[in-house]
């Protein structure tokens, strides 16, 4: 892997992720990248969108670095505007989850992360999976994880914490219709489930695995496509998604893709991309032909 | 030719010197060793505040030659062996054609006596083609000068290949190094399996891989009363299997790298295929069990399994690239810092590790400072501040981990049979 060799950095910063909104992180990242002598301008940003408009300036503007200070979200916003420019893209994790981050083995601390990416970032160059014409660095929810977290966005005041989440999948499982959703990988065999996970990387929420096979390694995906037909059938089933045993039972089922479309009946079955909301089926998921450029 | 090496602390744990002394080397060969020898006529070198030890080994070393010459040669190894601190290398037969034949044991020291400038001890293969299927020509290539047998690269899948070799060996006395390494439980790994390997996404390859060919290898060792070396150790478990073994009288000895001894398995985090080798980096558990087994004697020398790869062949996807890393340039600095300045072990300890360590399991004269030994001398300069720098190295690779370090400890001078083949003061 070659080194990144920064000479100009964006600083992206998302005032609004994570569980320490309040705190200036930007700026604690911006002057740790000053401090290890390298030029960087801040950029805050205000609404959704403004992320990945200003990642797509960056290469004309003669960045040869982004950092994204914030979360899965931010850098999904990122990644949106930077891929296929060449220009990498770090995380400087500030956000909740940090699945990126953890996955990358970069330290949770967003100015010591920037510093160590300025100083002795590699470029880890691959495919990020797309979902229509959106692309994804982690996975796809598709389903019930997406219904929670539309659910939980519309009925939170602000960013939603950790607890909105346990308390909106709960309510899920009491209120979901979970209607059938039908996958198919273009080989002929087709599958069929009420939830499924498009896994572009092994972490999923924390320490769930439901594809532990994905890696940003393969230029492939795995589904995780869950049958359960209620919510006690899901509740059974998710304390095997910390193992990947989930995979040995009967109501799902694991398999690499190189592309796969979902569709329903149900004209709502809602799609998350990173944690962000990313419309309805039908949809096809794939892997991106743009190079995402990650500074590791 | 008299060289005469001055006022430097004379370390030399196998005839249990240590003192601030003089050495006198003629012809080759340590002449004296005492508080004050005039120079009368000798080339004088002044090494106050250095440490004068007898010349370190490195016993696991792929010199890539004959056949990868791309990665590195005999010439360029031996430099950067030189300029490492080491006096000799045992040279693994993984090459292209593999060692595995009288002819290709003198080709390699023929051309050792012409390019090296240190020592080069080969290593031949345990079996023909490294297919291991049917015994290589031991006593050949012993004859032609191998010093130990391996199939390094790959493990002795065959426990009646393994009995043979251990039976056979026996008759020249010559240990059987073997690379401990369940293929089938290994499946595939290409990093530690465990919290890391889970969150990135890369197949796991688990610590009990070694653990069960090691626990075979010595209760064949046992068996059959071979001399059994365990090449490159990296999991607490196969330490205490070792130590046991010992214990019970049964001829085993092992290695471990500064890899294992300095890294966790943390260190291929963002996919690094320069941390990427075989046997992986381990967790810390793991790490912390290697260096008690060098404080209580277990290991007996500390190897670099120098495995240099072009920069394009590491520049890939991490389940693609090539296991190994280079060690010759990094390994004593790296020691120095991390287990001495550190606190785990002695300079004494080390320089044991370093030096009558591997001259025992190889069955070498070296590794000591006595009168009428060779002259191959490693000069340390314990408290140097060093950078790791690939850009400089003078081994054709620079695939390592370790760039961009700073290490307190660095070897300064080598000398081969009394000349100064590095100086670097």
């Amino acid at each position: 892997m070659r080194t990144i060799r920064a000479r100009r950095v964006l600083v992206l910063a998302n005032p609004a992720a994570g569980p320490r909104k309040g705190r200036d992180e930007g700026g604690a990242v911006a002057r740790a990248v000053s401090r290890a002598g390298v030029r960087c301008e801040l950029e805050r940003t205000r609404a959704p969108g403004d992320a990945s408009r200003a990642a797509a300036s960056a290469p004309a503007a003669g960045f040869d670095l982004v950092l994204a200070v914030g979360g899965d979200g931010t850098v999904h916003e990122a990644a949106q505007g930077i891929a296929g420019s060449g220009v990498a893209l770090g995380v400087a994790p500030a956000g909740t989850m940090n699945l990126l981050a953890r996955v990358l083995g970069i330290p949770l601390d967003a100015p010591r992360a920037a510093e160590l990416l300025v100083l002795a970032g590699r470029r880890l160059a691959f495919r990020p999976g797309r979902a229509g014409e959106r692309l994804f660095v982690l996975m796809a929810g598709i389903g019930f994880d997406a219904w929670v977290l539309r659910e939980v966005l519309r009925r939170a005041r602000g960013r939603p914490s950790m607890r909105h989440y346990a308390w909106g999948a709960l309510r899920g499982l009491r209120t979901y219709r979970f209607p059938e959703i039908r996958f198919d990988a273009g080989d002929g065999r087709r599958l069929r489930a009420t939830s499924a996970v498009v896994g572009r990387a092994p972490l999923y929420g924390g320490w769930l695995r439901p594809t532990p096979r994905a890696s940003l390694e393969r230029d492939e995906l795995e589904i995780c496509v869950f049958r359960g037909r209620s919510g006690p059938d899901y509740l059974r089933m998710a304390p095997s998604l910390w193992s990947g045993s989930h995979v040995d039972r009967a109501d799902a089922e694991a398999r690499i893709v190189t592309a796969v479309r979902g569709e329903s009946h149900d004209p709502d079955v809602p799609v998350q991309l990173d944690g962000e909301l990313a419309g309805t089926l039908p949809m096809e998921f794939g892997v991106s032909g743009r190079i995402l450029v990650l500074a590791t | 030719m008299r060289l005469l090496l001055r006022n430097g602390r004379v370390l030399d744990p196998a005839s249990g010197v240590d003192d601030t002394l003089d050495v006198l080397i003629e012809d080759g060969r340590i002449a004296r060793l005492e508080a004050k020898i005039p120079a009368r006529g000798a080339e004088v070198a002044d090494l106050a505040g250095l440490v004068v030890c007898p010349g370190f080994l490195d016993m696991h070393v792929h010199l890539r030659e004959p056949g990868q010459e791309w990665k590195e040669t005999i010439a360029t190894g031996t430099r950067a062996a030189a300029a490492g601190g080491f006096t000799g290398v045992a040279c693994m037969p993984n090459t292209v054609p593999v060692n595995d034949s009288r002819s290709v044991t003198e080709s390699i020291l023929r051309t050792a006596a012409r390019d090296a400038v240190v020592a080069v001890y080969p290593v031949g293969c345990v079996s023909k083609g490294q297919a291991g299927e049917e015994l290589a020509e031991m006593a050949d290539m012993f004859e032609a000068g191998a010093r130990a047998f391996s199939d390094d690269g790959q493990p002795v899948a065959s426990g009646l290949l393994l009995r043979k070799a251990l039976e056979y060996s026996r008759l020249f006395d010559v240990p059987i190094l073997d690379h401990c390494e369940d293929s089938g439980l290994v499946a595939g790994g290409v990093v530690h399996e465990g919290d890391v390997s889970t969150r990135m996404g890369l197949r796991g390859w688990p610590g009990v891989a070694e653990d069960v060919v090691v626990q075979r290898d010595v209760l064949l060792a046992e068996y059959t009363a071979g001399r059994l070396h365990v090449a490159h150790l990296s999991t607490g478990r196969s330490a205490d299997i070792v130590r046991r073994a010992k214990k019970a009288g049964i001829r085993v000895t092992c290695e471990a790298t500064p890899h294992h001894l300095a890294l966790t398995d943390e260190a291929v985090s963002g996919f690094d295929t320069n941390a990427k080798m075989n046997p992986p980096l381990r967790p810390e558990s793991d790490r912390r069990a290697l260096l008690k087994a060098l404080q209580d004697g277990t290991v007996d020398a500390i190897a670099t399994d120098h495995a240099p790869h072009h920069a394009d062949e590491k520049n890939v996807e991490f389940s693609r690239a090539p296991f190994g890393i280079v060690g010759l340039e990094t390994a004593v600095s790296v020691c120095l810092d991390r287990l001495v300045h550190g606190g785990t072990i002695g300079l004494p300890r080390l320089v044991e590790l370093f030096t009558s360590g591997p001259a025992r399991i190889l069955g070498l004269a070296k590794g000591t400072l006595a009168p009428g030994a060779d002259a191959d001398v490693t000069v340390l300069d314990p408290n140097r501040r060093v950078t790791v720098d690939p850009a400089r190295f003078r081994s054709k690779s620079a695939n390592t981990p370790f760039a961009g370090w700073s290490l307190r400890g660095a070897p300064v001078m080598t000398l081969v049979a009394g000349r100064i083949v590095h100086d670097g003061r």
